[in-house]
Order: structure tokens, then C-alpha cells, then sequence
């Protein structure tokens, strides 16, 4: 059993060394300004109203040059943000709204006070206070800063809310997606273009892909195509960038996962490949225990690409980040995992469109089906989640169910 | 083929997922949860909207074990016993991720302390399978009951049952009060706080200047010595006041006991979560807080506490409060107290993350400033009662708490003082 925290004794010892450490270390402050780190270029600009934010966010190393600290390791990623406000009124930013735990400058520098001498740490609380971002805006006025925000992997997702008047009376939203260099996701090494001809792309309407879905397996398969691995529980239909900004603005992460031998010898498969992407999620900034795979499939409906859908739960241990699925015990209850995606999709605002394809398999508790790691599953229905996804979000209530089928469960009408 | 599209519904219901588009909860002036007793089924609370009842109870840490025969709540796990009556005519489903966005899977909960156990569809799950909620579903004329695994919150639990028909969605939002600890708003007689005779109601003009009069800082016992800046007022009822910091996922305070102390202790050794820690009196009107909430990160190193004590003034019938808001940023030790909490310096950072937090939990009517504490600048700060600096612009927030949810887009701004002009 690996438990989730080390044991009280080691704590104490590990406390006991670092009080020591403590002691005796410090190195002298060194940093560099964000011109001179050049990120800046990076960033990207959007306008609405009165406003113009431009937002970037440095790497690991860009991050280390910028503070002369690491403070990814400590989990703090640095967001930079410039705002213009061009209101006659005062507008105020909402920290909150880039992280709701967001780390004030104070609190990284302290945080940090080990890794710099003692005469030290004020010039440290005094740089950070003055790099960080302030949440006032004066009429005309450009301002720009660093919020510290949770560390999280892969192309940052965040909102930037802006009120402006008196009151909170004006409103702005801003939703960026920012590209942090030293992170290379699973989906960026695909070709997706390369993967099929087109001659081979079935061009779809919404009732020929009805049929279509029949065609696609149940279960995905080993390498050989020898035996039948994990349940195939929904479809997605959507260019690629509105799927990964759905499952970012639903909290799940990209992966890079390396495509070594013991992978691609134990992955799941579909189309002859193991997943072109993998996301994932957890229910602390340590832990990973659920995941979507993603295939992109030789069909088009309409405009949108169809991308195949497994997803996995695995049960009972802490993942470090970069940690595999194979070979860990997973949740057998494959239709509760096929609703999660759904509902958690839809509270992300993430749902355009859905429907129940009546194109799955019942497998039932009592007689469960194997993987290819030995881990029993069941279906308690035969019906897969169609799901038309969102780049931008759609109001909870606005979601349409289209009817191909009767729901899933107690032989009910439709909802 | 029948392509046929239907809207669920049309009513806006745009703003960010969760909790929060709720409607229930108490609103009149009434007393706080007092300190919950019995077994858990006599402890369930209904609510019921449009045709709809939905039960919910919460066992505790020792009900939990005793019903599932593990040890739940130390691995983080707090079993949620609902039931839920339709009387509609229209099939209505249940979304357990608006309960808990990821709450625990009958399986995984059965899984836990036998990892050996390669195969979990096996008799000792299929007792968790079994008493979980199975069926997301409600026929018409029936009803659905079971439990849900979330994630694990002491001292009152909070959450919403989230109801889907084709025509609307309905949420429904629960504070149930669970066993266990010894929460310190428990024993505070609010009722007999003051006489009859001491309360005073004020106009807009006079609390002000009432505000602007109250203490700058809070003081120790001997009332000697200064510290933190009273930086914050409140005006809501104490159910209100409860009611907006569970919202906004703050937890309970629990009173210094030998087993809190313990408790504290041991976070602080290994570095681990200890969420209702018991804080440090400080005092104002002559008596330490009357109730103190703190939010957690990832351990106690690192959380927001927030004093309160009820003042005597009230404004158009509500209870005014004065308040004390700081981040702690790390432990340090100290010849006094041997540790202590080291607090962010900049105390107006930390007082306009409060305004943020409670405005996008949707707990407040309105806020504004007053004068009162007087400007410290950064270059000359001022100390708090364990020695740590601290400097402000010298002004209060004052937080008009909602006694329902309300959007932020309503949130009205009281043009009282001008901190930033």
C-alpha cells in the first residue's frame, strides 16, 4: 500500500534536517528583468471593451533567470499580465479570478527565505512586491505585473475578470490559453494531418454517423490485435483546439507520456495506435487518478473531427505527475465513468450538443470483462455518450440533447 | 430517424459551473447551527422544490466506520446519505458531480485498504456498490436513496443536490452540522451577548462614524498591548455570517481542547492538514473573537484566519461586526508562543482577497470603506502581538453579507470612503 503521506517520524526527522539546512545555506540573490528574460514576446494580446490584456507565462528555467529562484519546483508558476485600461472610470482586476489560491509576493518570498541569506530576504519581499501585479487600474492607465499562481502543467489556462465604474456595474472576461516552453504534450509529436489520406475520411452528416459509430469497436485491443482491452465509453465532435480547450477550462491537464518500448507495448489501442492524447486529472495538485485518451478517427461530421473517447479511473494509490496507467488496478464501473465525463463536461460549460449512441456493449457485474492488465470492467448498458464540444462556453442550461435513442437506465423515455 | 432537438431550458444559467445558482437557504434572522447529537438518521434534513424531495444526512467520523467497517474520514472520504422523492411526471436525473465534482466511486472507496485485491468487482465491493447511489435516474411516483463518497469536510458540510428534468435545473443547497468537533461558535450565547438595552441601531452617517471610532487594532488580554488591524466589518446576522464563509469554503474553528491541541500538534510535526485548528485569542470589547474561520491550502503553513466579534451597533436591523483578517505565510518560532503563524506584511492584500472570495461565492449585497485603522506605511510598519510587521492604507472593508445567494453582477458598491481614489 503506498500511502499518501510519509509517516509522522520520518516528518520529524526531514523537519529536524531542514531546520539545520536552514542554518548554514543561502546563496545570493541574482535576477534578471522580464526584457531581458524576453518572454515578453511571447505574449498574447486580446481586446474587449475598454481593455487590452496581454498575458504570457515563463518556463521553468525563464522563471529561474526572471526571481533567481525555482520556484516551479516549490509549485509556484508565475503568470505576466499587462493591462490597459482605456475607462474615463478606475477598473479593478480580480486576482482570484487568474487562481483562486493565488500566492501573494510576500508569501513566495518567505516560502523561499531558505535559498537566500538573511540580509537577503527583504530585497527579496521587495522585488516580488514590486514585480507583482496590482489589482487597481487608474483611468488611461497601463499596468503590468506577475501573479503567482498554482503550477500546473502544459498550455495554461486562466481567466483575467476586469470591473470597472464606480461599482462593479462593467464587466469584462478574458479566457487565455498560453503555451509554456519546457513542456511538450503528448498531442504536440502527432501528425494529425499525416495520420489518415483523404480519400480515406468518411464524410459524415448527423445521421450517417449514427451508423458510422456502429462500426467503431467496443473495446480497444493490444498491439497485435490479439486481445480486447478497455471499454470505448464516448465520441467527441470537435476541432482539436476546442477539445483541449474544453477539458482545460474542466481542470484536466495535458500529458507527455514518453512513446518508449514498455509503453507502446502495454497502451491500449485503436486504429492500430495507442492514444493520440492523453489528459488528466486529480483531486490534489499531486495526485493523477483519472484519464481520457483521445483517437482521432478516419471521419469527418460536417466540419468537425470525431475523436474516440476511453476513459479510466485508476483506484487506491497516489500518481507523482508523469506516472502511467499500466498495470494499476482501475474502477471496473465503466458506465459511471462514461456519465462523470459527461456531467463533468457539462458543468464546464464544455457541451454544445449530445446524444446516446446505441452502439456499446452490456457487460454485466457478475460476469465482468478482462483488460489487458487483468483489471475486471462492466457496462451496465450498451449506450456511448456523443458529445458535439464547445470551444466557448455554453451556459449550463443552453446544452441541446439531441434524440437518437431512449436514456440509459430504468428504461426511461428520454430526459 | 428521429432527429429530434430540444432545449432543457432556456433560463440563463451562464455563470461558472458549480454551487452557486442556488436557491433555499435560510435567510431570516436565526440562531446558528448548534452542536448536532444522535445518530445521523435523526440528523437528516429535506428540502423539496417543484414536485421534488431530496433527504440528506451525513454520518460521522465513528458512524462511517461503524456502517462501512473502515475508517473513512481518516482517508478522506465522507460518506453523504441522500434520498430523493420525485412527484413530478418527468424522469428527473441526479449529477452527483455537482455534489462533489470529484467525489469517490463506489469501487474506489471498497478498494481502499486492500490494494492487494487485483479484482474489485468482488464480494467486499460489492457492498459499497450496494449501498451507493446506483441510478442517477427518478422514475415519476418513485424514489432513489443511497450514498454518495465526497471528499471530507468536518465540522458542517456543505454541498448542493443538482436536478436535471427535460424542462429546468434545480439545485438545492445543503448545511448539515456533523459530530465530531468542538466547533467555537457552538458555545457562544448570541442571544445574551448584550442586554436587551445595549443594542444600538444607527443611521448610514452614524456608523460610520461609529466604525471610524472602534479600536485600530486588537489587543491582548492584559488590553496593554496592540496588534493586528481591525480591518474588516461585517453586517449580517450570525446564520447570514455562517452561512457566507461555508459558501465561500472556509472552515470552523474548534475551541483549544487537549484533543485540538493534539491535533495541531501533530500537523505541525508532520506538515499535514489540519483544517478546523484552533486559533489564538485576541481580544476586542474586552472578550477574545466570537468566532474565527480559516481557509486552508495544502497545510497549515499556509491559510487566511478572520476573527469576528458582534458589536453592539446595528444597521437597518442587522448586527454589525468588527473583524480581523491576516494570511499566514510559514511557521516561526518565538520565545512566547514557541511557534507562530508569520503573517503576510501587506494586511490590504490580504483584506481585498477576502472581498474577492466572498463576492464570487456570491455571499454579499454590498461593500464599501471606512476610515478607522489609520495608514501604516511599508517603510514604517507596525508590529502585531507576536512581533511580525505589518502596514496598511488604514482602511476597513465593510462586508454587507447576503442572506441569499446573490451574482456578483448585483453586488452594489457603497461609496462611503474612497480608499483608492
Amino acid at each position: 500500500m503506498i500511502h499518501s503521506r510519509p509517516t509522522f517520524a520520518l516528518n520529524g526527522f526531514i523537519m529536524a534536517l531542514a531546520l539545520c539546512v536552514a542554518a548554514c545555506s543561502g546563496a545570493p540573490l541574482r535576477y534578471e528583468s522580464p526584457e531581458r528574460v524576453g518572454f515578453t514576446a511571447r505574449a498574447v494580446t486580446q481586446e474587449q471593451g475598454a481593455f487590452r490584456v496581454r498575458a504570457a507565462v515563463p518556463g521553468e528555467a525563464e522563471t529561474e533567470r526572471l526571481f533567481g529562484l525555482p520556484l516551479y519546483e516549490g509549485g509556484v508558476q508565475p503568470v505576466w499580465l499587462e493591462v490597459t485600461n482605456r475607462d474615463v472610470h478606475r477598473a479593478r482586476l480580480v486576482l482570484s479570478s487568474i487562481d483562486p489560491d493565488y500566492f501573494p509576493p510576500y508569501e513566495v518570498a518567505y516560502t523561499h527565505r531558505r535559498q537566500v541569506s538573511g540580509q537577503d530576504l527583504p530585497v527579496l519581499e521587495n522585488y516580488l512586491f514590486e514585480q507583482a501585479l496590482p489589482r487597481q487600474i487608474g483611468p488611461g492607465e497601463t499596468v503590468s505585473g506577475f501573479v503567482f499562481t498554482n503550477a500546473s502543467n502544459g498550455t495554461k489556462a486562466f481567466n483575467v475578470d476586469i470591473y470597472s465604474g464606480s461599482g462593479v456595474t462593467d464587466f469584462e472576461q478574458f479566457t487565455f490559453f498560453v503555451d509554456v516552453p519546457g513542456f511538450v504534450p503528448d498531442h504536440a509529436e502527432i501528425d494529425f494531418k499525416s495520420l489518415y489520406s483523404e480519400d480515406n475520411i468518411k464524410k459524415l452528416d448527423i445521421n450517417s454517423l449514427r451508423t458510422f459509430l456502429n462500426t467503431i469497436p467496443t473495446r480497444a485491443s493490444n498491439r497485435e490485435g490479439t486481445k480486447s482491452g478497455r471499454p470505448i465509453q464516448s465520441f467527441f465532435i470537435a476541432e482539436g483546439k476546442d477539445v483541449l480547450r474544453a477539458l482545460l477550462r474542466a481542470g484536466w491537464n495535458e500529458t507527455s507520456y514518453r512513446r518508449d518500448e514498455e509503453y507502446l507495448a502495454d497502451a491500449d489501442y485503436l486504429f492500430g495506435r495507442p492514444p493520440d492524447a492523453i489528459f488528466s486529472k486529480g483531486r490534489s495538485k499531486t495526485t493523477e487518478r483519472l484519464e481520457i485518451g483521445l483517437w482521432l478517427a478516419p471521419a469527418r461530421v460536417g466540419e468537425k473531427l470525431l475523436w474516440v473517447v476511453q476513459f479510466k479511473h485508476a483506484l487506491g494509490r497516489r500518481f507523482a505527475i508523469g506516472d502511467r496507467f499500466l498495470g494499476v488496478p482501475l474502477d471496473p464501473n465503466s458506465t459511471q465513468g462514461r456519465d462523470f465525463v459527461l456531467q463533468d463536461l457539462w458543468y464546464a460549460q464544455s457541451i454544445d450538443r449530445w446524444a446516446w449512441s446505441q452502439s456499446g456493449e452490456i457487460v454485466s457485474a457478475q460476469t465482468p470483462a478482462t483488460d489487458l492488465h487483468g483489471n475486471d470492467w462492466f457496462s451496465n448498458d450498451e449506450y456511448r455518450a456523443v458529445i458535439w464540444i464547445a470551444g466557448d462556453p455554453v451556459a449550463l442550461g443552453n446544452a441541446e440533447y439531441v434524440v437518437w435513442s431512449r436514456y440509459p437506465g430504468n428504461g426511461g423515455e428520454t430526459p | 430517424m428521429t432527429h429530434e432537438r430540444r432545449k432543457l431550458l432556456g433560463a440563463l444559467l451562464s455563470i461558472a459551473l458549480v454551487s452557486i445558482l442556488v436557491s433555499a437557504c435560510a435567510s431570516a434572522p436565526s440562531p446558528v447551527a448548534s452542536m448536532p447529537e444522535g445518530d445521523f438518521r435523526q440528523r437528516i434534513v429535506t428540502q423539496e422544490v417543484d414536485g421534488v424531495r431530496v433527504s440528506a444526512g451525513v454520518p460521522s467520523a465513528q458512524e462511517s466506520k461503524a456502517l462501512f467497517g473502515k475508517p473513512l474520514y481518516k482517508r478522506g472520504i465522507q460518506p453523504v446519505w441522500l434520498k430523493i422523492e420525485n412527484e413530478r411526471d418527468l424522469p428527473v436525473s441526479f449529477l452527483p458531480v455537482g455534489l462533489d465534482p470529484m467525489f469517490y466511486s463506489a469501487s474506489e472507496v471498497a478498494f481502499i485498504d486492500q490494494p492487494e485485491s487485483r479484482a474489485p468487482v468482488s464480494l467486499a465491493s460489492r457492498f459499497f456498490v450496494d449501498q451507493a447511489m446506483q441510478k442517477l435516474m427518478v422514475q415519476p411516483g418513485d424514489e432513489l436513496s443511497g450514498f454518495i463518497f465526497t471528499r471530507l469536510d468536518e465540522g458542517t458540510k456543505t454541498f448542493n443536490v443538482d436536478l436535471l428534468d427535460a424542462e429546468r435545473f434545480t439545485s438545492l443547497t445543503f448545511f448539515i452540522p456533523v459530530p465530531g468537533l468542538a466547533i467555537d461558535h457552538y458555545n457562544v450565547d448570541w442571544k445574551n451577548l448584550y442586554a436587551e438595552d445595549e443594542w444600538v441601531e444607527l443611521d448610514t452617517e452614524r456608523l460610520i462614524e461609529t466604525l471610524e471610532g472602534f479600536a485600530c487594532c486588537v489587543k491582548d488580554k492584559s488590553g496593554e498591548n496592540t496588534g493586528d488591524p481591525l480591518n474588516l466589518v461585517l453586517i449580517g446576522t450570525p446564520r447570514d455570517v455562517y452561512t457566507a464563509f461555508i459558501r465561500a469554503g472556509w472552515d470552523e474553528t474548534e475551541s483549544v481542547t487537549r484533543a485540538s491541541a493534539w491535533k495541531t500538534f501533530k500537523s505541525f510535526v508532520s506538515g499535514g492538514e489540519y483544517r478546523y485548528s484552533p486559533v489564538s485569542n485576541l481580544y476586542v470589547f474586552d472578550r477574545p473573537q466570537d468566532v474565527a474561520f480559516q481557509r486552508a491550502r495544502e497545510n497549515i503553513h499556509e491559510r487566511n484566519h478572520l476573527r469576528l466579534w458582534m458589536s453592539r451597533a446595528t444597521y437597518q436591523g442587522l448586527p454589525v461586526w468588527v473583524g480581523q483578517i491576516s494570511r499566514d505565510i510559514g511557521v516561526r518560532f518565538t520565545r512566547k508562543t514557541i511557534t507562530t503563524h508569520k503573517i503576510d506584511p501587506n494586511v490590504d492584500e490580504t483584506r481585498e482577497f477576502l472581498l474577492e472570495n466572498l463576492g464570487y461565492a456570491q455571499s454579499l449585497k454590498a461593500f464599501g470603506y471606512t476610515g478607522g485603522v489609520g495608514a501604516v506605511p511599508l517603510e514604517e510598519p507596525r508590529g502585531n502581538l507576536t512581533g511580525d510587521p505589518w502596514f496598511t492604507d488604514g482602511y476597513r472593508l465593510v462586508l454587507w453579507i447576503s442572506p441569499k445567494p446573490a451574482p456578483i453582477s448585483k453586488l452594489e458598491f457603497l461609496p462611503w470612503r474612497m480608499p483608492h481614489e
